[in-house]
């Protein structure tokens, strides 16, 4: 099915453009959780998570590229997902039980300034990206937007794990060198 | 923390960056050029190797098939004279090969034997008899290792099975056949072309002889006496 149709559906509140999203997507969006997970279970919860995000959101959105999209929502749930997972983790000790019984009482929403500093910082990505050859663009997109292993970046690329991994790290220098350039202090 | 940070901003990254990547990560996955140039260089070896390994495997099959020059004639020869031996018995001289190789170059008297059609041929005798003879000459080896001796005789009468003779330095005063002192040449060999009163030089090997019997090896027309 088109993913026109499929918006379209969920735009008629179609239980149906769930079905259809899972059987075109579930894949895609599996490999995105899984890439961050790494664990079965956890990943088909972030992509039924997904399903029910794009439910929520479409409409108002009317996304243009509906993979694109939906990947974006399977990466974030994944991401947050991840986090608290290792939050869990480092619960042995009681001062950082405290941190974490502490942030329920925090706001969840983004500070302000926080969130602009973030905007920026995509903007200065993707005009760095846009600087890129190509295959530094995708290989850099490829391990860090999708978390896609080294071998098969290489593999996308029709080149070896050495080289791959040679170009990642020089585009991460390059990254910093521009970051500095624009002001960020990461 | 500064690399979540950049995990979080590049959630939002332009979406036709994200299908770019996705489209390369969705293509169907390239051999490495590496390893293409690997495969490219190893066919290319193989090719190399059989361009030059086939010939000389040829040629080493080959060699290995055929004996060397020297062994193979020895071969050759052997059936040849087994050959030789089985068929000359019945032989005309017009059949006798060109080859001689047991044949003396050249008599006592300095006469060499004549190339002519007419010439006889080597033709082995598993029984013949050999006369020592006065006028015998020769002592080269034949191809059994038996030594082969000559003679030139005058022809008195030609009987079936060969002739009898008298050696041509003898004068013949008394034409009748004296059995005592006149010798008898056996042979099979197609005398044909013999006459009376002809001189031939007759070949016989010196192992095997009796009392004025030769079993002759070859004969050969002297010049002037053929017909």
């Amino acid at each position: 099915m088109q993913d026109e149709m499929i918006v379209e559906l969920y735009w008629q509140r179609d239980e149906s453009a769930i079905e259809a999203t899972a059987e075109k997507y579930e894949s895609y969006l599996y490999k995105i959780a899984n890439n961050i997970l790494s664990d079965s279970e956890d990943s088909k919860e972030s992509v039924n998570d997904t399903y029910l995000a794009a439910w929520n959101s479409i409409p108002p959105h009317r996304p243009k590229v509906l993979s694109a999209f939906l990947g974006k929502i399977t990466r974030r749930i994944s991401i947050d997902t991840y986090r608290k997972k290792n939050r869990i983790k480092r619960k042995a000790g009681e001062y950082a039980m405290s941190l974490d019984e502490l942030s329920e009482i925090s706001s969840t929403a983004p500070h302000p300034e926080q969130s602009l500093d973030e905007k920026l910082l995509t903007e200065a990505l993707n005009s760095f990206l846009k600087t890129l050859k190509p295959e530094a663009r995708s290989a850099f997109i490829c391990r860090y937007y999708f978390f896609d292993p080294l071998k098969e970046i290489a593999h996308y690329l029709g080149i070896s794990e050495g080289k791959t991994k040679t170009l990642l790290h020089r585009t991460r220098l390059s990254l910093k060198e521009y970051l500095r350039k624009e002001g960020f202090e990461l | 923390m500064k690399e979540e940070r950049i995990i979080d901003a590049l959630s939002d990254i332009d979406e036709k960056l994200i299908m770019e990547a996705n489209a390369l990560r969705n293509k169907k996955r390239r051999i490495f050029p590496a390893r293409k140039a690997s495969l490219i260089a190893a066919c290319a070896a193989l090719v190399f190797l059989c361009a030059f390994l086939i010939p000389i495997l040829q040629r080493s099959t080959e060699n290995s098939v055929k004996p060397p020059v020297g062994e193979g004639e020895i071969i050759g020869n052997d059936t040849d004279t087994e050959t030789k031996s089985e068929s000359e018995y019945t032989d005309c001289v017009t059949e006798a090969p060109e080859e001689k190789p047991d044949m003396p170059e050249a008599d006592d008297n300095g006469s060499h034997p004549p190339e002519t059609e007419n010439e006889s041929t080597i033709i082995p005798e598993p029984d013949g008899g050999v006369d020592n003879n006065s006028s015998q000459s020769g002592g080269e080896m034949s191809a059994d290792g038996e030594k082969v001796n000559s003679m030139n005789v005058t022809v008195l009468r030609i009987t079936e099975d060969g002739f009898i003779c008298r050696p041509a330095d003898t004068e013949i005063e008394n034409e009748s056949i004296d059995s005592a002192s006149d010798i008898y040449v056996i042979c099979t060999l197609d005398i044909s072309n013999l006459a009376e009163g002809s001189t031939v030089t007759v070949y016989y090997t010196s192992d095997e002889n009796s009392h004025n019997t030769l079993h002759a090896y070859h004969i050969e027309l002297q010049k002037g006496d053929q017909p």
